[in-house]
């Protein structure tokens, strides 16, 4: 400590060493105040998130800008190809509608004979957002999104891009809001292959590539499409999330639709995650049985 | 260390300068920058303000401001809190045990920067094997840290630029 104040009398000398030793402390109670996935800063985040968003949101905007010129270059020289690409796709597609309608015809006819109520769950409900900053590691893989309580995301809903799942909310502020993206260290999908209906726990590891775990004796196989399951009830069902991809070693993991292009606009899907059951559900039904009619049964 | 020539209240006022320039690149540092396909995000910026951390400015008060602009990175960067609190704080009595030199030139800075950034990943990768309890991976690590050191001369020269033309000093380090 010799490049402040020097020479400094013994008595400042100690009084720096203590504020030093005192600082350390205090960073260290906070690292330990924050394991098992605890945080003593939680009630603070939000408005340091959404000042930063709102600084975010005006600061990135000549960087896109540059980025959006650059690759608006990019696609003119590439045009021809591109051409040809969205003409294959367009072909293609054109299949898949004309099998849709006949599969939607087919639902709707069960659907009618059985009285079933078929849904996936999927929200039609869509707010659209601006990813202002993403944290690609190492420690963290978040996102800070430029919409709030203000537009009406709520904790837990899902985010997508155009391709795929990108995350889901963990934490709301005013104007913005904490995606937890699927590659992160804390982040748990329930998933499944719409092929095998394997089911799987979409595991996130701070790498580009999330695996799947808890895969029992499912038929997963390299190729396959992963969607969210919806049986954690915090998710929708059917949300599309990846392609697997083998590892060394037998690992699966998943190669995120959501990594195809550089994320900036994204859509927030309000969801409400399935609650559990209450504890005494009897007894909670006999409780506003009695505030509906306003007396209570005397045993 | 506050010379002869600077009162205490200037010697807080540096303190608080180096800060305002801190604060600022915490903010930056949180927001990913498209190099090459590949999203990056320049989170060990903050590390080149306290390497250029105003020669003069009052050790204590520097300390406790280090610190505070570490805890508002943990908050805007999702990171566990106390992350780069005191890995900003260690870097920060790290890099000022000693009078850097600053008499040499832009190259020699950016290579000694290169050895503080590396003190800074080792700081920063060892805390976060306790906060996330996970190692974090050495490539992302690596990858951020180069992201950073790369950008060091914006901050380097912005540096010289404020002080040249708003304060009037000559403080070229």
């Amino acid at each position: 400590m010799g490049r402040f104040d020097n020479p400094r009398s013994e008595g400042r000398t100690r009084a720096l060493r203590k504020t030093v030793v005192f600082l350390i402390l205090i960073g260290v109670i906070l690292i330990l105040l924050g394991l098992n996935g605890r945080d003593p800063l939680e009630s603070a985040r939000p408005p340091a998130e959404t000042f930063t968003a709102r600084i975010g949101r005006i600061a990135t905007m000549p960087v896109r800008g540059i980025e959006n010129l650059a690759s608006g270059f990019r696609d003119h020289f590439d045009t021809v190809e591109e051409n040809r690409k969205l003409r294959e796709e367009n072909a293609r597609l054109r299949s898949i509608v004309v099998e849709d309608a006949a599969v939607t015809e087919q639902v709707d006819y069960i659907k009618n004979l059985f009285g079933a109520d078929i849904r996936t769950g999927v929200p039609e409900e869509r707010l659209a957002a601006r990813a202002i900053s993403e944290i690609n590691g190492p420690f963290v893989y978040s996102a800070l999104i430029d919409a709030g309580q203000n537009k009406g995301v709520t904790e837990g809903s899902p985010v997508l891009t155009i391709h795929g799942l990108y995350g889901r909310v963990t934490r709301i502020g005013t104007g913005s809001a904490r995606v937890l993206l699927l590659k992160d260290l804390n982040s748990r999908i329930a998933v499944m292959s719409p092929r095998s209906r394997a089911r799987a726990i979409l595991t996130g590891n701070n790498s580009d590539l999330p695996t799947l775990e808890f895969r029992g004796d499912g038929d997963w196989q390299v190729g396959d499409s992963v969607v969210s399951s919806g049986d954690d009830g915090v998710l929708p069902r059917g949300l599309p999330i990846g392609e697997v991809v083998g590892l060394e070693g037998g690992v699966l993991a998943v190669r995120l639709f959501s990594d195809r292009e550089t994320v900036d606009w994204v859509t927030v899907r309000p969801f409400e995650p399935v609650l559990p059951p209450e504890e005494n559900p009897i007894a909670t039904s006999a409780d506003q049985t009695i505030d509906q009619t306003g007396e209570s049964e005397q045993p | 260390m506050r010379q002869t020539g600077i009162s205490p209240a200037q010697a807080v006022t540096q303190a608080i300068e180096g800060a305002a320039i801190l604060f600022l690149a915490v903010i930056v540092s949180n927001f990913h920058i498209k190099l090459l396909e590949n999203l990056l995000t320049p989170i060990f910026l903050p590390a080149a303000v306290l390497f250029l951390w105003p020669r003069q400015a009052d050790y204590n008060t520097s300390l406790w401001l280090v610190f505070v602009a570490g805890l508002f990175q943990d908050l805007t960067s999702g990171t566990p809190a106390g992350l780069f609190a005191l890995t900003w704080l260690l870097v920060w009595i790290i890099i000022h045990i000693d009078e850097p030199d600053r008499s040499v030139n832009f190259k020699s800075h950016w290579m000694t920067f290169a050895i503080i950034m590396v003190i800074t990943l080792m700081i920063s990768g060892v805390l976060s094997i306790i906060a996330l309890q996970a190692f974090p991976s050495i490539f992302t690590l690596a990858l951020q840290g180069f992201l950073s050191w790369l950008l060091y001369p914006i901050i380097h020269f912005g540096r010289v630029f404020v002080l040249r033309y708003i304060y009037g000093r000559y403080e070229t380090g």
